[in-house]
């Protein structure tokens, strides 16, 4: 171990790594704009998408005004298939996608012991094109919004029955992000599999490198193929061809099934990132070694690839042979095994651990109370008769919610709160950060379990307004106010990470305690992030550090 | 000159001060304030469980035919086994939080790896997925295939155009079918296949413990039929032709039983105003009403035809007649 080592406390040995002061260059603006550092591209793409998730939040509280009492005119039926569609749309491409894009591009260089990504201009190549198509998607909003929904079915989505420009932006925000996706894939993969620091063995790589990897790999393969269908789309709508038209022997059923076969791992994509953070987070608070490292790293791989092998379960209500929907049905139950798997591990760990129970643990431990819940609403969805009521109905906005929102939310909520000392060297909050988890955890269950009743009674998703006769005027006024609960939580969420970058206590390299390499180094890590790459001999290499720094101080 | 501000004394204190990771553990994060929450959390739930419970639902509306019943039996079982899951998963999880929190002076100690557990627990998963698997295919032929009804005299052909669906039937083949079909934004419902066969828009009328076939297709985008109480949704797809079946028990009312639901696939700005309902009468009550709107049906076409040749006459519109 040659770093340089002090400790200023004889209870707890600090590491200093880094004695080299920093040159003293300004902080231009304009260098946010050249840089190919993997950190400051992480910043950008981290705030990015919050904003981004900000918005989608804002959409979604105008659709929840709307539906908040009976045949309600507060937003047009026009405007509100434009809502939801700008909401789907911004969540899944422009948020929860490129969030892990953005925590990955900071943290993974960082666990692997790497100075920088493999390719750090293709890196930032990926991020302008994940703005390019933001702004592309949201220019809309000065003509005509999209209003056929993030799925954009055909034909409802052909130049017949939405003529609107902004069905071609959609398809044109398919493209730009992903093509950034794409290339930010190929660049983790190749990152994980060549820059790894010396030691760090396929068996040592942090869980959260495994769940990239996977991440990775899912969008490398799914990717194309939902290029290929918006580009036959784009096709349809502005240069005569009918792969999707009925009417010249298209099929409509087609664009399913190819947008299927990218969205479901697109699912997986969204949340395994996810996984992979509440895999990082519990063990370190929990101080106690992640239960099952190699169960919970091949369970990832097995979601992944099931993943592909699941897009019919989207399509059970459209005319087909009962027999696709069946093996569809063995396929998707099958997703129970690696997820129940990954689950009975983390309760593992965190049974007889020594539980700190900070803000980082709290979303943590509430990512695994509420995914659950999806997890389970997901086996009926699975079952294809049962399906054939739930299809469609708020019961799968319910569904879907518990899994993205609770699942992936609740994960990057649990690694932003987790990793924010190390981006910005202070210290949330902890005050507003639990008190933020409350309302989110509180706010979030009242919008959205009651959902599932509303889709059990009879209502459709994507429906603007409803009659009093239906009877789901209470249900839809619960799920209104916990949406106004949630989003005062996530604001706080959002005051304490934006008051605490300048206001926090100061951090220092390795606040948490934590196992990885990253608090290896300074909290913000210096532009080369490792004077001295350490050798790696564990899978929690920082325990062995620390416990190298006890014994040379006993010594001395 | 203006004067700068310097920096505040609260921000310099704060830049000064030092993050302590011993506080962590310890005062900040004390025993009661979780306590607290815990027991604020588990009485809300307590308060608000009971009065949820009467005001919501926990099953899919059945009572209007055999699959949509078979549906939510299906649907219990799998709430059986996954209420197991879940609340096995909440209760392992919070016990664990409470009872090994470091401020109450729990030592980490458990093990960090039990190939016996990893196997033990993929086995339970693989045996829970296996079994809903099999229930699914035990009860599966209660859904898709219908039993027998009243016979009633068939009058539609069905296997006329080719599908990817088989067509349901009932062990004697006794049945009627109705061609749906979903337009933006109206549901039309034809008798019969020929030219001047009835039909009827928005509310279809049904007789009672028969096997009613539904042929369901679309003109424009895609829409989805579904009536909850008599069974799952059947996306109206053009170019395709998809089926389901119901079979009503007799009605209660003099007038019918209407059973109500509507167009589950986004189609369109008024997608959410495109009602279905469907009025189960009795057989006999079905035949004069077939009747009645046949006749209906065919004075409103007189009626036109004579509006049309008074307004041709008046030179109002064009006449369209073929040159004799």
């Amino acid at each position: 171990m040659s770093a340089t080592v002090e400790h200023p406390n004889a209870g707890f040995p600090e590491l200093v790594t880094h004695k080299v002061a920093k040159p003293p260059v300004k902080q231009r603006w304009a260098s946010w704009f050249t840089t190919t550092d993997h950190k400051k591209i992480g910043i950008m793409y981290m705030v990015t998408t919050f904003a981004f998730f900000l918005v989608g939040g804002a959409e979604a509280m105008m659709i929840r005004l709307q539906l908040g009492v009976a045949n309600n005119s507060l937003i047009t039926p026009e405007h509100y298939n434009q809502l939801f569609t700008m909401h789907g749309t911004t969540m899944l491409f422009l948020f929860v996608a490129p969030m892990m894009a953005g925590v990955a591009n900071y943290v993974l260089p960082l666990q692997l012991g790497a100075r920088d990504m493999a390719f750090p201009r293709l890196n930032a190549l990926s991020y302008w094109l994940l703005l390019a198509g933001g702004i592309v998607f949201y220019t809309t909003l000065f003509f005509t919004p999209p209003e056929a929904g993030w799925t954009s079915y055909p034909p409802l989505s052909s130049a017949v029955y939405s003529p609107s420009g902004g069905q071609d932006a959609w398809i044109f925000l398919i493209h730009l992000t992903g093509v950034s996706s794409l290339l930010g894939a190929i660049n983790f993969v190749a990152t994980i599999i060549t820059m790894r620091a010396p030691g760090m063995s396929w068996s040592r790589i942090p869980l959260f490198c495994w769940t990239i990897l996977t991440y990775s790999v899912l969008l490398i393969v799914a990717l194309p193929v939902a290029a290929g269908a918006v580009t036959m789309l784009l096709f349809d709508r502005n240069y005569g061809t009918a792969f999707f038209d009925p009417t010249h022997g298209g099929s409509p059923i087609l664009w399913q099934h190819l947008f299927w076969f990218f969205g479901h791992p697109e699912v997986y994509i969204i949340v395994l990132p996810a996984f992979g953070m509440v895999s990082e987070v519990l063990p370190v608070f929990a101080r106690k070694s992640i239960f099952g490292y190699k169960a919970i790293a091949t369970s990832t791989l097995v979601i992944g690839l099931i993943s592909m092998l699941v897009w019919f379960h989207h399509m059970y209500t459209v005319p087909s042979p009962a027999i696709v929907s069946a093996i569809f049905m063995v396929t998707t139950l099958l997703v129970a095994i690696p997820t129940g798997v990954k689950m009975f591990n983390w309760l593992a760990t965190i049974w007889k651990g020594s539980i700190i129970t900070a803000s980082p643990f709290y979303y943590a431990a509430g990512f695994l109370s509420v995914f659950i819940f999806g997890g389970v609403t997901g086996m009926f969805l699975a079952v294809f008769p049962v399906d054939w009521q739930l299809q469609d109905t708020y019961f799968v906005v319910a569904h879907f919610h518990y899994t993205l929102m609770g699942g992936a939310v609740f994960g990057v909520f649990a690694g932003l709160h987790y990793w924010y000392p190390k981006f910005t060297g202070r210290m949330l909050s902890e005050k507003m950060a639990k008190a933020a988890f409350w309302l989110i955890l509180i706010g979030f269950n009242v919008t959205f379990l009651i959902q599932h009743s509303l889709g059990l009674e009879g209502m459709p998703r994507r429906i603007y307004e409803y009659g009093t006769a239906t009877g789901w005027q209470t249900e839809n006024m619960i799920s209104t106010v916990g949406s106004f609960i949630l989003a005062v939580g996530i604001l706080l969420a959002t005051y304490n990470f934006i008051r605490s970058a300048s206001r926090g206590a100061v951090a220092g390299p390795d606040p948490w305690k934590g196992n990885t390499l990253e608090w290896f180094v300074p909290s913000p890590p210096p532009a080369n992030n490792f004077d001295v790459i350490p050798t790696v001999r564990s899978v929690e290499p920082m325990k062995d550090i620390r416990a190298e720094l006890e014994r040379a101080g006993a010594k001395a | 000159m203006p004067m700068r501000r310097p920096i505040s004394g609260t921000l310099r204190h704060a830049r000064s001060r030092r993050y302590d990771p011993a506080a962590v553990s310890s005062s900040s994060f004390s025993k009661p304030r979780v306590t607290s929450f815990l027991a604020l959390a588990a009485g809300a739930a307590l308060l608000l469980a009971p009065a949820s419970a009467s005001a919501i639902t926990a099953v899919p509306r059945s009572g209007g035919s055999p699959n949509a019943n078979a549906i939510a039996d299906l649907y219990k079982i799998i709430m059986f086994f996954g209420m197991i899951v879940f609340l096995g998963v909440e209760v392992f999880l919070i016990r664990s939080i409470i009872k090994y929190r470091a401020s109450t002076g729990a030592v980490a100690s458990g093990p960090t790896d039990n190939n016996k557990l990893e196997i033990g627990w993929t086995i339970g998963a693989v045996g829970l997925v296996a079994v809903l698997a099999a229930v699914t295919f035990i009860k599966l032929p209660d859904i898709t295939t219908p039993p027998n009804g009243q016979p009633i005299a068939e009058f539609a052909q069905s296997s006329a155009s080719a599908s990817l669906v088989s067509t349901p039937n009932p062990p004697d083949g006794k049945k009627i079918t109705i061609n749906v079909t979903g337009r933006q934004f109206i549901w039309r419902y034809t008798y019969g296949n020929k030219l001047d066969s009835p039909f009827a828009y928005t509310q279809m009328v049904a007789p009672a413990e028969t096997v009613v076939v539904l042929r369901i297709q679309a003109t424009d985008v895609i829409h989805s039929w579904w009536i909850p109480a008599l069974g799952g949704k059947f996306d109206a797809v053009p170019g395709s032709t998809n089926y389901t079946w119901f079979k009503a028990p007799a009605p209660k009312n003099a007038a019918g039983d209407v059973y109500t639901g509507q167009c589950a696939e986004l189609c369109g700005r008024q997608h959410a105003n495109m009602l279905a309902s469907v009025r189960i009468v009795t057989p006999a009550a079905f035949k004069v009403w077939l009747a009645a709107q046949k006749t209906r049906i065919a004075d409103a076409n007189q009626q036109s035809i004579k509006t049309r040749q008074k307004l041709t006459r008046q030179g109002q519109i064009t006449d369209l007649t073929p040159p004799s």
